[in-house]
């Protein structure tokens, strides 16, 4: 890519003031982006390895779980488990509240309303054990997934900031800081010229004058 | 706010019996309809969705999840077990933002 300077700027001390001071700006603001990028990607996969080992559990968790559902459903019948899981309780409710990493606002669950015990609510003498099972691993497996959605939400939330930082930091580094030094480099070789031509001119008038005063004498 | 899900017969039963109540059964050609509806509803907290009808909704799923932080939604396997060919949206954003995959064995 050819180098590009910046437009609107014409070579002069004052621009060149101006564009070191912008310099100096972004490269601060660089060095912080990165800082930050860097941060929330620890953190990013922290969570991520944690949220992988949950999501192999429950995976594991789920095929049991259905393995004891189907064999309560052999033995009770189809119909049966269904009229029995209409009696169970209610899990209650989850609420949220918004975690701060780095700036960035994360949902946070507060599963503190949330039933972590439900008991078996139908009757014991015409069903049988296999969907007591059933209950229990679907109880469990029910507490994890709620772990998992919240790991999730903050994945989410972190991912979409990490990419913004991303993008803030290529810019910088990428476009505005190669644009800036370009225009530096621009503006300071034109002084140097405009320089040297007002040397050469001085030395060439001061010659031309001592030529004329020689002739004189 | 309310844990709900959408999901198969099967799955939903086991969720039942777990102590949710907000369930809804779509059958193969009203997956659509039956997420507008939830999408109206700003009661519900995590939303528990089975890997087929996330396929069925597919972009319409993936809109709403980057439009919105609540609900959570969290894909699961049906009694089938996981799908092979399946990238759940979790991964894919991962893989997005670190830019490259951090590995899920598979199962």
């Amino acid at each position: 890519m050819a180098e590009q300077i910046m437009e609107g700027v014409s070579p002069t001390r004052m621009d060149l003031l101006e564009i070191r001071k912008k310099l100096v700006l972004a490269e601060k603001g660089h060095k912080l982006l990165e800082e930050k990028r860097d941060a929330l990607v620890e953190k990013f996969f922290g969570i991520i390895y944690n949220r992988n080992e949950l999501s192999k559990q429950i995976d594991n968790h789920f095929k049991i779980s259905f393995q004891s559902l189907i064999q309560a459903q052999m033995l009770l019948g189809e119909k049966k488990v269904e009229e029995i899981s209409f009696t169970s309780e209610k899990i209650g409710e989850v609420e949220f509240e918004t975690d701060n990493i780095m700036g960035v606002k994360i949902p946070k669950m507060n599963i503190d309303n949330i039933n972590k015990d439900i008991r078996p609510s139908y009757s014991f003498i015409e069903t049988c054990s296999k969907l007591d099972d059933a209950q229990k691993d679907f109880k469990n497996l029910l507490l994890k997934l709620i772990d998992l959605a919240d790991l999730e939400g903050s994945i989410k939330s972190l991912a979409v900031e990490i990419e913004k930082t991303k993008r803030r930091v290529n810019v910088l580094e990428n476009n505005l800081i190669p644009k800036l030094q370009s225009t530096r480099k621009y503006i300071e070789m034109q002084l140097e010229e405009r320089e040297r031509e007002d040397f050469f001119r001085r030395k060439r008038i001061k010659a031309l004058m001592e030529s004329k005063k020689e002739k004189n004498e | 706010m309310k844990l709900a899900a959408i999901c198969d017969r099967d799955t939903a039963v086991g969720f039942k019996l777990s102590g949710i109540k907000d369930i809804l059964i779509p059958n193969d050609n009203n997956a659509l309809q039956i997420f507008n509806q939830i999408q109206d509803r700003n009661d519900i907290g995590i939303l528990f969705i089975t890997e087929k009808i996330v396929e069925d909704l597919d972009i319409r799923l993936k809109d709403f999840r980057v439009r919105n932080n609540i609900p959570i939604i969290v894909e699961i396997p049906d009694k089938k077990g996981r799908r092979k060919d399946h990238i759940d949206f979790v991964s894919h954003l991962i893989k997005k933002a670190v830019g490259i995959e951090v590995e899920k064995e598979n199962i």
